[in-house]
């Protein structure tokens, strides 16, 4: 008790902290504030020439700050790893009997395993839930929103939209696949390949840094990709890879992170 | 051919500070296919590239150090530095990469013991995360642009969350607390430079410092330290951040602990040095006020984690206590905020990076062999674990900061510190913490050397009966993979102190020479 009061003694501090400190931030949209003046100038001048993309924020996001792009695929990618080795992987058996856990096992003070009635969990996602009315309007939704898909990919140098906007929507369809046909689903992959495929789309990504290191530029350098096309051209095509890539990763992560869960569901089914 | 490979040398010495996580980054991401392929092979490849990255880490150093002005600046992208992102390197952050490529290697092979019988998902992800913990740390210590930092961040805590959570049973609700605690931590980070971006309009560090020095007056300064001080302090498991720690540290996988004990919270630390005094600059008055703050919390956690270490009898909470207290006399090095103190700070940062490796690296071995982690259960450990009891020892004796391991001298180094700025009370501080660290430490070093000899199931007896005459024979006390990294740990803790001198000369006070 004591310990919550305290607790909520810090939090309106900080909140009230915070909330004040708001004043003395600049206005939105304030063209004389000082985030506005450094180098958003700069950005909002050069950024069709330098990057050859009309939109500054995918130039920005893609090109000027496209180190950073990487790491964020990276984190996607680790976020499925760890949600497949955690979830999907099938443990030891004497630890599968455990997990009839009638009984809820107290750890630190928290309760850990509560005791699932599985009888409950029975025809959620495992067993395919379409019937003819779900089955016919998901033919008609996936491949469309697959050539959305498609269509944000391509254009994503160009207007809003990219790689992890197009991962996500591929993977819808996939999901939907899997979700009304289940095991029957024609198109699935498993978990651990979903996984290894999300790795090498960050890596396809990676490896457009190194095609322009081998040729003599820093990492990253679209501009000295080894490409006979121009400068403004080479900039499209690396944008378009790096893309690419990112749309794998996202898309295979999504797909991983769905099948560990219905594999744990599998689990607790069988116990 | 020749020609090939002098291009390819000189193509590697220009690019020294991206290829540090870019190959072992690489690796990770390639390291599934290849398990998939050949279990093995996804783990040499991730084990060579890391010992590429502890090269390249080697050379960079050196290159550093012949440079002008001691700093090299990588552009990645060939965009210059406020408009791009820049790798920002000076001797202390390289130095210290090189030490975080060294643990992970070690830990690394160290590894491959505990990984020999799983299937390839689970070895190569566990490489992966490895790899990626590593590439986020370097990372972190080397960038030169305040959101990259926070990237790198949130790279290694995913990745650090994901090698907790595989330890057992006891790790998934540890890992859990970590990953809230944790994502408060980031979002504490992400509050201050998003401040500090609506202040300058930069996030670029060396940029934004040049910015800042006239905004040292907006209240928002004020904001922007606890937001520092906050998420620096929850991920380097600062005394009142510290609630994640013993349990993450305790049930993580005990091929991963090392690194993460070792290397994971001393980023943080470094990147809190960076910020207040390279950054923001310890002349303003804001900043005295901060890093005081910092130096209080830092001496009542030495006090807190001694406590605490005194009162467990799982050695790894122990150790996970006592970190809180190392973190301690880090924090209390900043806080004294001279020239004396932050190389202190500093070179304990380096100091306790080796001690904690090492006695994690023992730890994992004992578990490894024995299956126990209860100091009770140590009696007469040195007859049958002599080399492993050895980096104990020096561990604890460095813990202690008996000379001529390391921990004397960066404790030295803090009391002329606080000497110089009459601050009594944090020598008196100092002491006291030392004192019972002799406490606790001296109980292990008790139970291994004179307690009478304890009953344990061992491993390789067991491994003798189920395959009888076909057992294979052990000359050695733990597999060699295993045994190695704890041997160059333990030699490791004492070449810390007797090299001290030139750390402090060549890089410690080069760098810092500029900020005070």
């Amino acid at each position: 008790m004591k310990y919550k009061i305290l607790t909520l003694v810090v939090l309106i501090i900080l909140c009230g902290a915070f909330c004040a400190g708001t004043a003395y931030l600049p206005e939105i949209g304030d063209p004389q504030s000082v985030p506005n003046n450094h180098i958003s100038d700069y950005y909002i001048e050069h950024s069709e020439e330098d990057t050859a993309s009309p939109n500054i924020v995918s130039g920005t996001l893609a090109d000027y700050r496209g180190y950073d792009t990487m790491y964020e695929t990276s984190v996607m990618f680790v976020s499925g790893l760890v949600v497949t080795l955690l979830l999907a992987v099938n443990q030891k058996k004497d630890q599968q009997k455990k997990r009839k856990y009638d009984v809820t096992e107290k750890v630190m003070g928290a309760e850990l395993l509560r005791p699932v009635e599985t009888s409950k969990l029975k025809g959620i996602m495992n067993h395919p839930f379409g019937g003819i009315i779900i089955d016919v309007s998901a033919r008609l939704i996936v491949p469309f929103s697959m050539m959305y898909a498609m269509y944000v990919l391509a254009a994503g140098e160009a207007s809003p939209g990219g790689g992890f906007q197009a991962g996500a929507v591929l993977a819808l369809g996939m999901v939907l696949g899997r979700l009304m046909k289940g095991e029957k689903a024609s198109f699935k992959i498993p978990g651990a390949v979903a996984v290894l495929l999300a790795g090498i789309g960050a890596f396809f990504y990676v490896f457009t840094g190194w095609l322009s290191l081998f040729n003599g530029g820093m990492f990253l350098e679209y501009g000295a990709m080894p490409f006979p096309i121009s400068y403004h051209h080479l900039h499209e095509a690396g944008i378009f890879m790096i893309e690419a890539g990112v749309t794998l990763c996202v898309m295979m992560t999504i797909v991983g992170i769905m099948e560990a869960l219905l594999k744990r569901e599998d689990f607790e089914e069988k116990d | 051919m020749r020609h090939d490979r002098e291009v390819l040398l000189i193509m590697i010495m220009n690019h020294l500070p991206v290829l540090a996580v870019v190959v072992p980054l690489s690796a990770a991401l390639l390291s599934l296919l290849l398990s998939r392929i050949n279990k093995n092979l996804g783990k040499a490849v991730v084990i060579l590239s890391l010992v590429f990255a502890f090269l390249d880490a080697v050379g960079l150093t050196a290159q550093v150090l012949q440079a002008e002005g001691h700093l090299i600046r990588y552009a990645m992208g060939n965009w210059d530095a406020p408009i791009g992102i820049e790798f920002y390197v000076d001797p202390i952050n390289a130095l210290l990469a090189c030490f975080i490529t060294f643990i992970a290697m070690c830990a690394s092979i160290y590894s491959l013991s505990f990984l020999k019988d799983r299937e390839w998902l689970q070895s190569g992800g566990y490489y992966t995360l490895i790899a990626l913990l590593t590439v986020g740390l370097v990372g972190m210590t080397l960038t030169g642009d305040v959101f990259n930092l926070y990237v790198y961040l949130e790279i290694s805590s995913l990745s650090c969350y994901g090698l907790i959570a595989l330890g057992g049973k006891r790790s998934i609700p540890a890992a859990f607390r970590y990953l809230l605690i944790g994502t408060i931590g980031a979002s504490f980070y992400l509050l201050g430079i998003g401040l500090m971006y609506a202040m300058t309009g930069s996030l670029n560090m060396a940029d934004m410092g040049e910015l800042l020095q006239s905004q040292m007056d907006n209240p928002l300064m004020y904001l922007v330290c606890a937001s520092l001080i906050g998420a620096f302090g929850i991920k380097m498991a600062q005394f009142p951040f510290h609630a994640w720690q013993p349990d993450a540290y305790a049930y993580s996988h005990p091929g991963a602990s090392p690194l993460i004990s070792g290397a994971m919270s001393k980023v943080p630390a470094l990147a809190m040095i960076r910020f207040f005094f390279f950054i923001f600059g310890v002349q303003n008055l804001v900043i005295v006020d901060a890093t005081r703050l910092i130096g209080i919390l830092g001496a009542l956690g030495m006090i807190f984690g001694s406590v605490m270490a005194l009162n467990q009898t799982d050695f790894r909470r122990m150790l996970a206590y006592s970190s809180v207290a190392q973190l301690g006399y880090i924090a209390l090095g900043i806080g004294i905020g001279n020239l004396y103190g932050v190389t202190g700070s500093y070179l304990h940062i380096l100091n306790h990076l080796f001690m904690k490796g090492g006695l994690f690296f023992a730890i994992g071995a004992i578990q490894y062999r024995f299956g126990i982690v209860n100091i009770n259960q140590f009696g007469q450990l040195h007859k049958k674990m002599p080399f492993t009891c050895f980096t104990i020892t020096m561990g604890a004796l460095a813990m202690v900061g008996i000379p001529p391991t390391g921990g004397f001298f960066s404790k030295w180094y803090l009391m002329m510190g606080a000497m110089d700025k009459h601050l009594y009370i944090y020598m008196a501080v100092l002491v006291l913490s030392s004192l019972l660290n002799a406490i606790y430490f001296l109980r292990v070093l008790e139970k291994i050397f004179i307690a009478p000899e304890a009953r344990l199931a061992d491993r390789f007896d067991k491994e003798a009966r189920r395959d009888g005459a076909a057992a294979k024979k052990h000359f050695l006390e733990v597999p060699a993979v295993m045994l190695v990294p704890i041997v160059v740990f333990g030699i490791g803790i004492v070449a810390m102190g007797i090299f001290n001198s030139q750390i402090v000369e060549f890089v410690a006070q080069t760098a810092l020479k500029g900020v005070f």
